[in-house]
């Protein structure tokens, strides 16, 4: 890395930005506009709402009550004796229900009596606010007169009034410090405002340095210079993060004056709000500041990789908005009560930052917690600046080619023979199957339990079947349709059991580290499977996956993925993409593992048929042990002799199997 | 002196009917411009001037091929940073920042080439005195007339004095005025033992001002010499006349099928 070509191209990038108007102004002087202009609006809305409900009449009616009953109610109401302060009025209507329908009148009354016991039924309308209003304090007025007239009948029967009608109450003491109820109430609303102004801080420098510089013609002049690509981006990347974190400042400073002219207001009227110690936030200000800064490294390398493959500042703008609805959705994520900062929450991008927001404005100082935040955001962001440097790598990207490699959007008459599908239709061909697998999945599982299982299996090789059908592809070669050699076939077998039992440990250890969560799976299964025979179980649940799922994932992605990416990364991708289909947190890493065993041997043996006939194995000895587990008899917990023997064996079957499908011939 | 050897790029293309072609953008291009020395490269749009010129500017990477420059012991330079050292390339797609004034702009990008700030200055006022830019050489880059932005284009070639410059279409959309600044500029620099590649459509102008000329259609070298050789190989009275005699035939569906940004 050249530093002083890094520092150079640095200097040129802020400075190009920052002498465009309109950074300078969403930058800086929107936040500083907005949050006064929010705060200012949201008092006058509330104050205008206040003066409303305070002032206003409410008009009552009442239907098939009682004159006496009426008249005691009406007395009621208006007598100082109830402690309100309402003003309503009685009204004379013929049709209530069709006045209160048609907002004439804000609520009607009705009568009934059990034994003595008066019930006033209020009817009203939940959508209309006034009606809504007049609701909740004839409510109040009838519950303050039966209190009135319980406590008036007790003493008339010369009884103890607190003994009879309130032997036991209860009192709420709020044993939480001022700042941390503060904190709590702040904490939906500021990780929401943070995430949102470095979303936007880090779009609009983010757009003009990569779609921008391009649109304006400058691109091609910079890659005259003599400067490497890794330059290059780190330039790009650290510009737009040093804005996307100034922008920040400004927004937290902007938030901050509002918050503190607030509290001034407020500490002149409550007491509580004067006994806050602001002091008391600086620690967790300086760790939220810390990890938002990561975070505006992750966000700024996103964004930069979506506006990599815009031409245009307008096309980028387009490519940008999904990516804004879910950062914008997931920092909803501190609204949700009870969803906290947890091991799992922690990995999540986006909703990581917002929860550790949210447990810092309560003074929760994990920081085994924060470290994995922290790490985790800089680890993303260090993903996504080398993903963004292999764009700016790629000439296709610089110098505009059209990005569409989906044969599937073509008519087909105009496609070629015998082609295979590219990584983007792959991609697209997974997540159509992925959406119908959960929304189709599940719609099917509701009518039928057991249709469930084999529907979506029959969807999932579909899809690439049509899809290869449409493009005329090579069907033999994107489905590996071939016999393999037997000396394969042997070794896939070996290969299996090697690794079949390595994920038998893992999932032993991972069951022991979170009890609770396959219990559940296999639950859901023995009763899904009540009634239905060992062959009809190995059918559905072995044998239906082993051709479904090969076809998709080893046919189909893998022949997709390996035409670009080579067939390592493409066996990868396809593991991860496997596990991400079984939709199970808790089996997505053995899942995975199992997947990149089977692309292995799908790809060594060129064919189907071993990775077919493993996935079998597999899965059918999960059935067996699901249906004969009650007669097998474990000695207990494995003790370190048997997992260490089981580990020699897998590995040793693992290797024997391996080299048998000729991995590691050159 | 630089040298194309078997140069070609291949490319992935749309077909009009959204059909996928594999294509030579560049077909295995030969030929070398030696020092003092205007090489014209002429050709009808699409045919792979732009590529190839990206190409010999280090650009873009060669699919095969490659491009040969010897440094100072006589060895071919691999390394792309520094073959670019030794390149001015000039293209209408290399436009200015124009948010910057020329001064800054220079001044960055000399700063890229490792330049002092005492050498810089020094530089620039002679490149200055040299295009006539004083007057504008503080005025933002946004505000300038084509001409005066021609001029700081080709200040930006001249910064780090390379040995070979890369002119594609330079004159393309100037007026008689500005062209000739180019003109005058090209010159001059072959005088001082310099090397150009020089692109155009404009015959007139390639007639007078280049030494050879290499004609290019759909990628491959087709005719190369003078214009005189040229003409009297083909028979014809002008340059005009022998460029259609070469491209006969060929021309008008390629120019239908142009990618425009490759």
């Amino acid at each position: 890395m050249n530093y002083q070509q890094l520092r150079t191209l640095y200097k040129k990038e802020i400075l190009d930005v920052l002498r465009d108007k309109k950074t300078i102004f969403t930058m800086v002087v929107l936040p500083i506009i907005l949050y006064p202009m929010l705060f200012l609006i949201a008092m006058q809305v509330i104050a205008f709402v206040n003066s409303q409900k305070e002032e206003r009449t409410y008009l009552i009616a009442y239907d098939r009550v009682a004159e006496e009953r009426s008249r005691e109610l009406n007395e009621w109401m208006e007598s100082e004796e109830d402690g309100l302060s309402y003003l309503m009025k009685e009204v004379v209507s013929e049709d209530p229900a069709g006045d209160l329908e048609a907002e004439k009148i804000d609520a009607y009354l009705t009568v009934r009596e059990e034994e003595g016991h008066v019930v006033y039924e209020i009817h009203y309308l939940f959508s209309v606010s006034n009606s809504s209003a007049a609701a909740d304090m004839l409510e109040e007025e009838i519950q303050a007169l039966n209190k009135h007239k319980a406590e008036r009948g007790a003493e008339e029967a010369g009884l103890n009034v607190k003994q009879v009608l309130y032997p036991v109450v209860s009192e709420k003491l709020d044993a939480s410090s001022d700042e941390s109820a503060l904190g709590s109430i702040l904490g939906g609303i500021v990780p929401f405002l943070m995430i949102t102004s470095i979303l936007m801080g880090a779009m609009y420098p983010a757009i003009d340095a990569t779609a921008g510089e391009r649109e304006r013609g400058t691109l091609e002049t910079l890659l005259t210079l003599p400067v490497g690509n890794m330059e290059l981006i780190m330039s790009k990347f650290l510009s737009v993060a040093t804005l996307a974190v100034v922008s920040v400042f400004v927004n937290v400073l902007s938030m901050g004056l509002v918050a503190a002219y607030m509290f001034a207001t407020m500490s002149a009227l409550s007491e509580s709000a004067a006994s806050i110690h602001f002091t008391t936030f600086i620690p967790a200000i300086l760790i939220a500041v810390v990890c938002v800064m990561a975070f505006a490294l992750l966000m700024s390398a996103v964004v930069m990789c979506i506006c990599a493959f815009a031409r245009s500042f307008k096309e980028a703008n387009n490519y940008v908005t999904p990516v804004t609805l879910v950062v914008m959705l997931t920092s909803y994520i501190g609204f949700i009560p009870n969803v906290e900062l947890d091991v799992v929450t922690a990995f999540i991008p986006v909703a990581n930052i917002c929860l550790l927001l949210k447990a810092l404005l309560v003074f929760k100082y994990d920081f085994t917690l924060i470290f994995i935040v922290l790490m985790s955001n800089v680890l993303y962001s260090f993903a996504a600046v080398r993903l963004l440097a292999a764009l700016y790598n790629s000439e296709s990207v610089l110098f505009g080619e059209s990005m569409s490699g989906v044969k599937l959007f073509e008519r087909r008459k105009n496609i070629k023979q015998g082609g295979i599908p590219s990584v983007q239709e792959g991609l697209l061909v997974f997540v159509i199957a992925i959406l119908l697998l959960v929304y189709l999945g599940g719609w099917v599982s509701l009518k039928h339990p057991l249709a469930g299982v084999f529907v979506p299996q029959l969807f999932l090789a579909l899809l690439p079947v049509l899809a290869s059908f449409y493009i005329k592809g090579d069907m033999k070669r994107i489905f590996r349709l071939s016999l393999p050699k037997p000396k394969h076939l042997l070794g896939a077998v070996i290969l299996m059991i090697g690794s079949g039992s390595m994920v038998l440990l893992l999932a032993n250890v991972l069951t022991s580290l979170f009890p609770d969560s396959s219990a559940g799976v296999n639950e859901g299964f023995e009763t899904l499977l009540d009634g239905v025979p060992l062959w009809g179980a190995v059918c559905m649940i072995a044998l239906l996956p082993a051709v479904c799922e090969e076809i998709m994932f080893r046919g189909y992605l893998l022949t997709a993925f390996g035409g670009k990416m080579g067939a390592v990364k493409a066996g990868m991708l396809v593991a991860v993409l496997f596990g991400i289909s079984h939709m199970s947190l808790i089996r997505f890493l053995p899942t995975m593992l199992l997947g990149m065993v089977l692309a292995l041997a799908a790809a060594k043996s060129e064919s189907l048929v071993t990775s077919s006939l493993m996935h079998f194995m597999n899965n059918a000895v999960s059935v067996f042990i699901l249906y004969n587990g009650d007669k097998l008899e474990f000695a207990g917990e494995p003790g370190l002799k048997v997992i260490l023997a089981v580990l020699l064996i897998g590995v040793a079957c693992m290797a024997a199997g391996m080299w048998l499908l000729d991995v590691f011939d050159r | 002196m630089i040298e194309a050897r078997e140069l070609t790029k291949q490319f992935v293309r749309m077909e009009k009917k959204g059909k996928k072609e594999e294509f030579f953008a560049v077909d295995h291009v030969s030929f070398t411009a030696v020092g003092g020395e205007i090489l014209g490269i002429l050709g009808p749009n699409g045919a792979g001037k732009t590529t190839l010129l990206r190409m010999l500017g280090s650009l873009m990477e060669p699919t095969s091929g490659e491009v040969v420059i010897l440094d100072a012991d006589g060895r071919s330079i691999t390394d792309r940073e520094q073959l670019k050292r030794r390149i001015g390339y000039l293209s209408e797609n290399t436009r200015l920042y124009s948010r910057f004034s020329v001064r800054e702009m220079l001044f960055l990008f000399a700063e890229l080439y490792g330049y002092s700030r005492e050498e810089i200055e020094k530089r620039l006022e002679e490149i200055a005195g040299i295009l006539q830019m004083e007057p504008f050489l503080d005025n933002r880059i946004e505000k300038l007339s084509t001409g005066q932005k021609q001029r700081t284009s080709i200040a930006r070639c001249l910064l780090h004095d390379p040995d070979i410059y890369i002119f594609d279409e330079p004159t393309l959309g100037l007026d008689i005025i500005s062209s000739r600044a180019i003109i005058d500029f090209m010159k001059k620099e072959k005088q001082r033992g310099k090397s150009v590649l020089y692109s155009t459509h404009y015959m007139e102008e390639a007639e007078y001002l280049c030494d050879r000329l290499v004609m290019i259609d759909r990628g491959r070298v087709i005719a190369m010499g003078t214009a005189d050789e040229l003409k009297a190989a083909t028979g014809t009275g002008n340059l005009r006349d022998t460029f259609f005699a070469y491209m006969e035939g060929g021309m008008t569906d390629e120019l239908s099928a142009a990618p425009d940004t490759l």
